[in-house]
């Protein structure tokens, strides 16, 4: 059945394509679980070369899990696109992954910070946002959670007026700005940048070494 | 079993990246138009071995902004010619961070040269900070030669990174209390000075002063 419908004439990855187009669709959240899970194993094999995708999944010697999460990141490349090759390939891992997962889980950085000789440079450093005003609901955004509004929420603290919220960052410069009431806001405490783009002021953090 | 997962998962690698990979918050953030636009793109990006996160984040940002789809769409392409100048001046194998604080520091105005001298001056090291600081000064209205110089040339003298943050933390806290941009960075610069060894040790970096070399103006953000 599998042989009719992939075609006998396929050369061998034709063959392996069709197949897994056939693959059903899978709700994202599931996919960001399981990408997450992959993850924590990956930062847990951790070697010099971690920055490669195959060596490690490929190699023959390795244990029956290692083939599991390559069988979970060959499903997870069709059936999200992609997503586990240009997420492994890119440069912030941890702040890009869904909300949730980026701001709660401190082991994601780990990922990023063993797979090069310069392990504190890749490193994440937990970094704080604070908001100061009266408001209703106060949403961080940014170019460390892909500018969504849904994504980081500030939490109150109770009985002030104090907002905030902790993300990890990569070193280097991050530009944000808060969402205060659906009200783009820039952080009065920080310094902002000009948008060359787009025109539209934002706050600029640089984030050093712990 | 195990060697069907691994020759599927080596087919899988062999693939261009552009057939498999949809970004879904494109997907969901943008237009189909915008969408097909930023597409060719991330396709253009891939296929030259460039970063393509920060051209989707750009995308993201453009939409929290409200652009017009055209000027995102400009703004994407716009970003992938900084990105390709910044790698290229920092060859020969520039980390995906310091290609985008390259490019970061080239939409402020930085030269492509000055991105070259810095990596002659730290030639293995991250320069991802040095190129944030440097862009954060022409920020707080440094102008781009001066800021460049004093990058370089504390950079040369083997200023720490975070040295270099906290020179930038308070040229802005001096520029908010009323301080000229350029005063405020003479000062802090002196007092930085007092604790590094003196300057002008590193080879190749003769340039500084050029004005071929830095020739990015005066331009301010």
């Amino acid at each position: 059945m599998a042989n009719q419908r992939f075609g006998r004439g396929m050369n061998p990855v034709e063959r392996a394509l069709a197949s897994l187009r056939e693959l059903p669709d899978v709700d994202r959240e599931a996919v960001a679980r399981v990408v997450v899970a992959a993850a924590r194993v990956r930062a847990q094999d951790a070697e010099p070369n971690e920055d490669d995708l195959l060596p490690a999944a490929i190699e023959p010697a390795r244990s029956g899990r290692v083939v599991a999460v390559a069988a979970a990141a060959v499903i997870l490349l069709v059936i999200g696109g992609g997503a586990v090759v240009w997420r492994a390939s890119r440069p912030y891992p941890a702040a890009s992954l869904p909300s949730p997962v980026a701001t709660n889980s401190p082991s994601i950085p780990a990922i990023s910070a063993a797979s090069r000789p310069d392990a504190t440079e890749s490193m994440t450093i937990p970094t704080q946002f604070v908001y100061d005003g009266r408001a209703r609901r106060v949403a961080l955004v940014g170019d460390f959670n892909g500018w969504d509004e849904e994504a980081t929420l500030l939490v109150r603290e109770p009985g002030s007026s104090l907002w905030s919220v902790t993300v990890p960052l990569q070193r280097g410069r991050h530009v944000y700005a808060f969402i205060v009431d659906s009200t783009w806001t820039t952080d009065r405490r920080a310094p902002t940048s000009r948008d060359p783009d787009f025109g539209v002021e934002g706050s600029v953090v640089i984030v050093g070494r712990p | 079993m195990m060697k069907r997962a691994s020759c599927a998962l080596v087919m899988l690698a062999a693939l261009p990246l552009s057939s498999l990979a949809q970004d879904t918050r494109l997907d969901s953030r943008l237009d189909t138009a915008t969408r097909a636009m930023v597409a060719r793109t991330l396709d253009t990006a891939r296929a030259r071995g460039l970063p393509v996160e920060p051209l989707v984040d750009k995308a993201l940002e453009g939409v929290t902004k409200r652009a017009a789809a055209s000027r995102i769409a400009a703004a994407v392409s716009a970003l992938l010619r900084r990105l390709e100048t910044s790698r290229e001046a920092l060859a020969p194998d520039p980390a995906p961070r310091d290609i985008v604080a390259g490019a970061d520091a080239l939409a402020y105005g930085a030269t492509r040269q000055a991105l070259v001298t810095m990596r002659t001056i730290r030639p293995n090291g991250s320069l991802a900070i040095p190129l944030a600081v440097l862009t954060q000064l022409v920020a707080s209205g440094v102008s781009v030669n001066r800021a460049t110089r004093v990058v370089a040339d504390l950079l040369k003298r083997g200023a720490r990174d975070e040295q270099l943050i906290a020179l930038q933390d308070d040229v802005r806290s001096y520029v908010a209390a009323g301080a000229s941009p350029e005063a405020a960075l003479d000062v802090r610069t002196r007092g930085l000075n007092a604790v590094l060894p003196p300057g002008g040790a590193a080879s190749g970096v003769g340039d500084l002063s050029s004005p071929t070399a830095l020739s990015g103006g005066t331009k301010k953000p």
